[in-house]
């Protein structure tokens, strides 16, 4: 034993996904640009390459090619550290979710999760909560008003909306009756969660969306108010890493309400080869990160104290009563 | 209790790292780098609960410390002037002499009695890791909370209750003083 | 030096770095923090106990530990800012008006 199963397979796992991570985020920048022009009737960028296919690429290259500013009056420490640490807690989040059941290789078992851990969904909300860090002290550390502003928004709202996404998680967990995605996984077998939990699955949906700072729910940037809000003073590559955590939060969010909801990788045919179930898990994915395209581009930007009133005296006692009625539930039919 | 050489590679790393974050709470010039310092001491000490298969407390220890009293703690430096740094920080000389020597012989007398202990004293539960590992620490903490300890558990949502409550008065009393 | 020992041992080093933040700083936010430390090594003294003992009793006080300190540090944190408010200070010496 091995070090091989210890150390080495949980190394390749974790560099495949962060390698996967950053690749989807790439492109998930050019199919959101697509999507939202062709939402308003433009054609979105088609001339970098084929379709303009090559535009992630260019993108990339700009950023990283820019001229590093590093303002005078800021904490220099924190400044250059915040991005990274957004986007390391938002790879982190991806390490608990299976992404299919397990397949042999040389002559080992090889499950499709780097660490499917007995508090997985807790471990998920935990991990959520260290990544605001990054956006937080990245507006303290750009001593600017604006990017202050923007940090605090951005904080108070995660905080908020935490609430209800544990009420729709503390849902579930009373009807699989476990915090581990295979379990969870596992209990949809024959029917997804969004069928049993539709209440459940609305509040997790909208709750999702405020912990990933989505328009129409981008408390911290709102150009129109606060300039750029914490990302105001971070300028090339900085600002484009700040741009891939939100990405890869998006991304992984999607996953995790295909998990929790749609059965992850289950569904017609997937247990013949574990290809076919990462496909699943990827159309259900791709179903839930096309919505939240279409309600960016549909949707526009509430005010902050209402969507903070939405938060506190709609979606809280909603998520609570929720609980309630499913932990009745589950007692009378057990 | 035995640990493997891991383990204690990883015990004696978490260690460090907590120790050095609790010392850059009380060292650091400005408040907001002890705050940061507070947020490592927290999160070290949640992977060394994890280590001690309490896995149920290290995560609750990163939402409840290091996910929500830390922001609080940021939210109230930001309120107040996030940017000044804290100049009224500490005591100096004799004064600061004194505690430190206070707290230097109280180190002391701890570390001489945890080296008198002779072990393995006290009857031994039936919770070792394997049946941890086997059950789940979720539950076996929850049945016992829940069985055992069912009163205290609703005093301490009492308690919550009641921080609430005041939290509130508080804000509204700020509130009803800048009308008038 | 088995493992028990060493956890005993860092917990009251954290501790006593905790009392002694207390006892030097006077900046009432850090004070407060330094008391957060303090709760916090204890917890690790009862988790580690916990796992000598092989029992979960112990855990059963961290649990409490945890919902006591997010109740105090909302209220305390509150009673700071409206301090602040009153007077803009966070020094605990300057806030002595009940000494007369």
């Amino acid at each position: 034993m091995d070090w091989i199963d210890a150390l080495l397979i949980p190394a390749i796992k974790s560099l495949v996904v962060i390698v996967v991570l950053l690749l989807a985020f790439a492109y998930m920048t050019y199919v959101e640009r697509k999507l939202v022009g062709r939402f308003v009737r433009r054609y979105g960028p088609n001339r970098a390459g084929p379709f303009g296919l090559l535009q992630p690429i260019a993108d990339a290259f700009k950023a990283i090619f820019k001229e590093e500013v590093i303002p005078t009056e800021v904490d220099k420490w924190l400044y250059v550290i915040c991005p990274g640490i957004a986007v390391a807690g938002s790879l982190i989040v991806f390490g608990v979710i299976p992404v299919g059941d397990s397949f042999m290789a040389w002559g080992r078992k090889i499950t499709m999760v780097v660490a499917d851990v007995n508090v997985g969904v807790l471990y998920v909300v935990a991990m959520a909560g260290l990544g605001l860090y990054g956006i937080f002290l990245g507006g303290w550390a750009s001593n600017n008003n604006f990017s202050l502003l923007g940090a605090l928004r951005s904080t108070a709202q995660v905080i908020t909306y935490e609430l209800p996404m544990g009420l729709a998680i503390a849902s579930i967990a009373t009807i699989t009756g476990s915090l581990r995605f295979g379990d969870i996984i596992a209990a949809q077998k024959t029917l997804p969660l969004i069928i049993l939990q539709p209440v459940g699955f609305l509040v997790y949906f909208i709750s999702g969306m405020a912990e990933i700072n989505r328009s129409p729910f981008d408390m911290p940037e709102t150009e129109n108010e606060l300039v750029s809000g914490y990302s105001t003073e971070y300028g090339g590559i900085k600002f484009a890493i700040y741009f891939m955590a939100e990405y890869i939060n998006m991304i992984v969010m999607s996953i995790l309400v295909a998990t929790l909801f749609l059965g992850g990788w289950q569904g017609p045919f997937a247990h013949l080869s574990p290809l076919l179930q990462l496909v699943w898990l990827v159309v259900k994915a791709a179903v839930v990160l096309f919505v939240f395209i279409w309600v960016r581009a549909s949707i526009p930007r509430v005010r902050y104290d209402k969507w903070m009133k939405f938060g506190w005296k709609f979606l809280v006692p909603l998520g609570l009563a929720n609980l309630a009625v499913t932990a009745v539930v589950v007692a009378l039919v057990a | 209790m035995t640990a493997t050489p891991l383990e204690t590679v990883l015990f004696i790393a978490f260690g460090a790292v907590a120790i050095a974050g609790a010392l850059s709470v009380i060292l650091a010039r400005h408040a907001v780098y002890s705050a940061l310092g507070m947020l490592v001491n927290f999160v070290a000490l949640a992977a060394m609960y994890i280590m001690l298969s309490a896995e149920f407390l290290g995560i609750a220890q990163l939402i409840v410390y290091a996910g929500a009293i830390v922001v609080l703690f940021l939210f109230a430096l930001m309120l107040i002037g996030g940017r000044r740094p804290a100049e009224q920080g500490r005591l100096t000389g004799g004064l600061a002499a004194a505690g430190s020597a206070l707290v230097v012989v109280f180190l002391a007398e701890i570390a001489y009695l945890v080296m008198r202990l002779t072990g393995t004293a006290g009857a031994k539960g039936t919770v070792t890791p394997d049946v941890i590992a086997q059950l789940g620490h979720i539950q076996l903490l929850g049945a016992t909370l829940l069985l055992e300890y069912i009163l205290p558990f609703e005093l301490a949502s009492v308690l919550l209750l009641v921080g609430i409550v005041g939290a509130v008065m508080l804000a509204r009393a700020r509130r009803q003083s800048r009308q008038e | 030096m088995d493992a028990i020992r060493y956890l005993l041992i860092l917990s009251a080093v954290l501790f006593s770095i905790g009392a002694a933040g207390v006892l030097i700083r006077r900046n009432a936010l850090v004070i407060f923090m330094c008391i957060e430390i303090m709760l916090n090594a204890v917890n690790l003294t009862f988790i580690a106990l916990s796992r000598q003992l092989q029992s979960l009793d112990g855990q059963i006080f961290v649990f409490m530990v945890m919902a006591v300190a997010a109740a105090e540090v909302a209220i305390g944190l509150g009673i700071i800012v409206s301090i602040f408010r009153h007077k803009p200070t966070t020094d605990v010496d300057d806030v002595s008006l009940l000494k007369g």
